[in-house]
């Protein structure tokens, strides 16, 4: 769907923004763009719908130039989201929401449907949020009309840059947990930068690690995680790894001796674990159920039982492996982490 | 109340023809000024030159310094020696045109500078959103820049209009009528009833007509910032 | 409605306004004969009766602008073309704008301004009221009875036993053309050999006749003709070297105006000589005076009434 050919972006003071960038991103992906300020991701992400204008490469937007097509049309097909949302302060929630579906000319009713439709979505209740001013939201509220107002039009790609940074941990993790649900219901291609590598991995179908304009390693977050590809990028996982493959490893890799077999229910209980279930959402359900076993369901069927003591070993060696890990690069431990 | 009876009686006539001819100098002059400053602090807000935007801001601001009285005078005094120059007359040395040449010079900067102010105070945020969006230069020049800029702007137009008002009495002195033709025979005679005559409806005009203007920019306010209550 | 939409209908509104009243300002009919007058109240009254003249006997449409800043810009507007006609005198004519010296001698001055105007401004001086609105020096009569002072030498002397110190302080106030003029302070002073102490104070025509009854100044440059100097009970002092020439007002007219309207001529010299000293001084009194003061044209017009120049209308 996107496809990035060596591409180049220079300023005229000599900066080198972004260098020899080649990646693809296919439909319906979710591409995180992460690295530390003055990595080049947001950049990168702003070539694409033209507001930064590359010096060199190709962009291609489902195989066509984006320099052959005319910036202001382009944009309006592409959602974009920002860290400090920018509503309009002088427009309604409505209005926000209005502007892109207003440029394409779409009927009023139209626009009114998808208005109160997006609202929904994002968790808030159109009658009580369609007329209210900018001023009159929440952080987190303000966050959620610039989600919607960004796929107002239903554009095939967004960008999003950053587009929880500016919200609390608590409202940022909530945000995060809402937009995973949404991505599930809606195909869409979405470019997210971020420079928080938990929300990276957290939120990306793929990862690509910038440094300094280039490329250091594009991979599947497990990957990433798993199997560094340089030592940037270990140490950018730093002190994170843990946590980090908690999120990625799942229930499957948990070894054999923790899964028995059963008796399969006759009612598929209410609580239960996938084989992809990763280890840290794993966790959170035997706190919160209290059991001592819990029961495996890949799709449909009935795979076994996983049980605590089972899960928490396996937590102990991926500890094991990741302090170890961490105490070869131990120098650098100080100076890498993801999070600035 | 006999006397006041009588005093409208003699001068009512006299009262309203002046009071017509000031409305009709400051509103000509105020939207001139707006045609002018307006457009003009749109661009150089936009302008990138540094160099330009001071230049231009500038030279309107050398005219505010200049005292009100003296502008009108040098005006005619110009019109006076370009006529000699050219040898024909081209300018009216009296009357309204040198008149409201001061009175367009007068009203510029106030509108001017608040505009500029007006749009460089926008949150560049804004800008760019609205930019990746996929806005046209001319959509977020209207749709967003000048609605965000338009309290600074009408803000201007107000205190352009009533500092318009104020020295449209001077004019008269160089006989473009006005209120001023009341207020300076009531002061070479000494009667303060003609003095009052004239200041008065002037007082008055200066306090509708910003009344007027503040009514206006209600009217125009976007939806958005209607509300004034935040949570 | 849209902002956007809002902005447009505004500026289309505005626009439509402005063109309007630029058709007003500027479209309306001229009229035929513009008349200037000076900031005080006898150019007012002269200015009116010639108005009222016209426009009773002739055909002619006349617009009046009084109250203008000055002579120099009555002049100057005169010469441009923006005004037709106003009240103009003789020795302002011909030491103020010929900057030539005083002629003592009313006839002579009259004809050195009226060649000299007609051959280098195209400007004609008709008939002279009657009057000479000189300027005098005027004073408090019970101050000057007090300190023995007539005449402009026996100020002059008093002034400057002020200056060695012994003798009342007098104070001075003046208009701004006075001070200005080549035949006002400067000349006077030159003249007179005298210096007035401190600063004479500048102050507008209309104001410095109460200054001088109240008290705030000693000596004003008054006007011949001002109602006020006997209402007041003021005393003008005599020229003893006659330094300020004669000030013969005449009604001073564009030779293209004449020449497109000669009834002019005819209609306007009606007023010649009809106005002496104590005329004019009653008439501007009447205008000036605090108690039922009356408007400029109510006067004129009363006057031409009586003087049969214009016939009365029907009720």
């Amino acid at each position: 769907m996107i496809t990035f050919e060596n591409v180049c972006k220079t300023y005229p003071d000599g900066t080198e923004a972004v260098c020899d960038l080649t990646l693809k991103v296919s439909e319906g992906e979710t591409l995180v763009l992460l690295g530390t300020s003055g990595s080049g991701k947001t950049t990168t992400m702003k070539m694409v719908n033209r507001l930064i204008e590359p010096t060199g490469g190709r962009i291609l937007v489902n195989g066509l130039d984006i320099m052959d097509q005319d910036p202001i049309y382009l944009r309006r097909k592409i959602g974009y989201a920002i860290q400090h949302i920018g509503l309009f302060p002088h427009m309604t929630v409505a209005e926000n929401i209005a502007v892109v579906p207003k440029l394409l000319q779409w009927a009023q009713k139209d626009i009114d449907d998808r208005i109160d439709m997006l609202l929904e979505t994002v968790g808030l209740e159109p009658g009580e949020f369609r007329s209210r001013s900018a001023f009159q939201l929440s952080g987190g509220q303000k966050q959620r009309v610039g989600v919607a107002r960004s796929l107002a039009a239903d554009p095939p790609i967004v960008l999003m840059d950053e587009p929880f940074g500016a919200l609390d941990p608590i409202t940022r993790e909530q945000l995060q947990d809402e937009f995973l649900e949404l991505e599930s219901v809606i195909q869409k291609t979405i470019i997210f930068v971020t420079h928080d590598v938990v929300e990276a991995v957290k939120m990306g179908d793929r990862v690509a690690l910038l440094d300094e304009g280039r490329l250091q390693q594009l991979a599947a977050p497990s990957e990433l995680v798993e199997s560094p590809a340089n030592e940037f990028v270990a140490q950018f996982l730093g002190k994170h790894r843990f946590q980090l493959s908690l999120m990625t490893q799942t229930v499957r890799s948990v070894g054999p001796e923790a899964i028995r077999s059963g008796y399969k229910p006759d009612t598929r209980p209410t609580v239960s674990v996938g084989l992809r279930t990763s280890l840290v959402d794993a966790l959170d359900l035997f706190k919160k159920t209290g059991a001592a076993t819990l029961p495996i369901y890949e799709q449909r069927r009935y795979v076994g039982e996983l049980a605590k003591r089972g899960l928490l070993h396996t937590i102990t060696e991926v500890l094991g492996e990741t302090e170890s890990f961490s105490g070869e690069s131990n120098g650098g431990q100080d100076e890498a982490g993801g999070v600035s | 109340m006999n006397a006041i009876a009588k005093f409208f009686a003699d001068y009512g006539a006299e009262m309203l023809q002046s009071t017509r001819e000031h409305v009709i100098l400051t509103l000509i002059a105020v939207l001139i000024a707006c045609a002018v400053a307006i457009p003009l602090g749109v661009l150089l807000a936009r302008c990138r030159f540094k160099l330009l935007v001071n230049i231009v801001m500038g030279l309107a601001s050398i005219i505010q310094p200049i005292p009100s009285l003296a502008l009108v005078a040098l005006t005619v005094v110009l019109f006076y020696l370009i006529n000699g120059l050219l040898g024909i007359r081209l300018l009216a040395t009296l009357g309204t045109g040198p008149a409201l040449v001061a009175l367009v010079a007068y009203a510029l900067l106030p509108i001017l500078r608040n505009t500029f102010i007006g749009i460089r105070q926008v949150d560049p945020t804004v800008v760019e959103v609205a930019t990746g969006m996929g806005m046209t230069h001319r959509q977020i020049l209207f749709s967003v820049q000048l609605p965000l800029a338009l309290p600074f702007i009408m803000a201007g137009v107000r205190i352009s209009t009533v500092w318009t008002i104020g020295v449209a009495t001077l004019v008269s002195l160089v006989g473009a009528g006005g209120l001023g033709d009341l207020i300076f025979r009531g002061l070479s005679s000494y009667k303060i009833h003609l003095i009052m005559a004239g200041a008065g409806p002037a007082a008055v005009l200066a306090l509708m007509l910003d009344w007027l203007l503040g009514r206006l920019e209600e009217w125009l306010a976007p939806s958005g910032l209607r509300n004034t209550n935040p949570q | 409605m849209s902002i956007g939409k809002k902005l447009l209908l505004l500026v289309g509104v505005a626009a439509v306004v402005l063109a309007a009243l630029l058709v007003v300002q500027y479209l309306t009919p001229k009229a035929d004969i513009v008349i200037g007058g000076k900031d005080f109240t006898e150019q007012s009254v002269l200015g009116e009766m010639l108005a009222i003249l016209i426009e009773e006997n002739t055909d002619l449409t006349v617009e009046r602008k009084l109250y203008l800043g000055g002579t120099m810009i009555c002049f100057n507007a005169l010469q441009a073309g923006d005004l037709d006609l106003y009240a103009e005198y003789t020795g302002t004519g011909l030491v103020n704008i010929l900057k030539h010296d005083a002629i003592s001698d009313p006839d002579e001055a009259y004809s050195a301004v009226k060649i000299a105007f007609e051959r280098d401004y195209g400007l004609v001086w008709l008939e002279p009221f009657g009057f000479n609105n000189t300027y005098t020096l005027t004073m408090r009569r019970a101050q000057a009875d007090e300190l023995g002072i007539h005449t402009f030498s026996e100020l002059a002397a008093h002034v400057q036993q002020q200056e060695a110190g012994s003798g009342e302080h007098l104070t001075a106030g003046f208009t701004a053309e006075f001070i200005e003029r080549s035949d006002g302070l400067k000349g006077l002073c030159e003249t007179y050999g005298f210096q007035f102490a401190t600063e004479p104070k500048q102050m507008a025509p209309g104001l410095m006749y109460k200054a001088c009854a109240d008290g705030d100044v000693d000596v004003i440059c008054a006007f011949a003709t001002d109602g006020r100097i006997a209402a007041y009970d003021l005393i003008t002092l005599e020229d003893d070297r006659k330094f300020f020439p004669p000030y013969y007002a005449a009604p001073l007219i564009r030779a293209a105006t004449l020449a497109r309207y000669p009834e002019l001529q005819d209609v306007l010299n009606r007023l010649a000589g009809k106005l002496d000293n104590r005329t004019m001084q009653e008439l501007n009194l009447q205008v000036d005076r605090s108690d039922n003061p009356r408007q400029a044209r109510d006067v004129a017009r009363d006057f031409l009434l009586s003087q049969g120049l214009i016939t009365p209308k029907e009720q």
